[in-house]
């Protein structure tokens, strides 16, 4: 059974997201409309994955080792101002596929 | 269409052609809107993200003329007054100027009108505060400052108000600017700036 390591990969793609948007909201604050439809977009993030996680505990027990951890290295931190934030949201649209495609 | 007609009353509504001599005071009297797929001129947006609607999406709820009437649930303020910063702060005009005063701000009778800016705030607030009219206050957000001389009275206790005309082009000492104090965010689909409501804090300062 492989459901319960999608139903994982779900809850931690929307983890990621959840905590990317994060980042990217206080990151580029200053930038127009960047913090709060960042701080808007978390939240849903969160709250789905809130609704996934009864079905997690339910089913983890036929969690195999596969796949690993989605360890991304998004968001480099080295980047900053304008072109920054478009490499930043450019990294978050990765994720939102990540989250459409589970 | 004529200059007879143009000025004989108080203008007239568009349009004004052979079928609607007169003008049309009223559209759409027939219930029919310029809502079909292939003439419409927007599938409009998601009114929370501003994210355009697809043509695939719009044409699997083909309105076929009628309107649509879009809700949205309630949101809260970006920013509401807290400990920190406990009072509201709106943004607005007087009648003398237009926007950042390039053009009114030369005005000798304009100018003399209305020579600077203000912050107004409630006799309440001006006791709890301890500043009388004219005293110089520091207005801080959590994203500037500016400093103004109070005008007491005339507005609700809580909020305070500071025109957003003035500036730094014929003033560079005083940070004037009461944009700076104000959220940098807009509506998703109208982008109307957030601009007439902030949390900040006041206090007198001897300058």
């Amino acid at each position: 059974m492989h459901l319960g390591n999608y139903l994982i990969l779900l809850e931690s793609s929307e983890k990621q997201l959840t905590d990317a948007f994060e980042h990217v909201s206080k990151k580029h604050k200053d930038e127009p409309d960047i913090e709060q439809m960042c701080q808007k977009l978390s939240a849903w993030s969160r709250e789905h994955r809130g609704r996934v996680m009864p079905f997690v505990e339910k089913y983890s027990e036929d969690k195999s080792d596969e796949p690993k951890d989605l360890r991304r290295d998004l968001f480099s931190e080295k980047r900053r101002g304008s072109l920054a934030l478009l490499r930043d949201l450019h990294d978050l649209w990765l994720l939102t596929q990540e989250v459409q495609f589970c | 269409m004529s200059y007879a007609k143009l000025s004989a009353g108080s203008g007239i509504q568009w349009p004004c052609n052979e079928k609607y001599p007169d003008g049309t005071p009223h559209l759409y009297t027939d219930g029919v809107f310029n809502t079909f797929p292939d003439y419409c001129e927007t599938y409009g947006h998601d009114l929370v993200t501003g994210g355009p609607h697809t043509e695939e999406a719009y044409k699997a709820n083909d309105p076929q003329g009628k309107a649509f009437l879009k809700g949205v649930d309630y949101e809260v303020p970006h920013e509401v007054p807290d400990d920190a910063y406990p009072l509201w702060l709106t943004t607005g005009r007087v009648v003398y100027h237009f926007h950042t005063r390039t053009k009114t701000g030369r005005s000798k009778a304009l100018n003399a009108a209305a020579p600077d800016g203000y912050v107004q705030l409630a006799a309440e607030d001006a006791a709890r505060y301890g500043i009388a009219d004219g005293d110089m206050v520091e207005v801080t957000s959590r994203r500037g400052r500016v400093l103004e001389p109070a005008r007491v009275g005339d507005i609700e206790p809580g909020l305070v108000f500071i025109p957003f005309h003035y500036g730094y082009w014929d003033h560079p000492d005083r940070p004037r600017a009461a944009n700076e104090l104000t959220l940098t965010e807009s509506d998703a689909v109208s982008k109307q700036p957030h601009f007439k409501y902030a949390a900040v804090r006041i206090r007198k300062v001897h300058a």
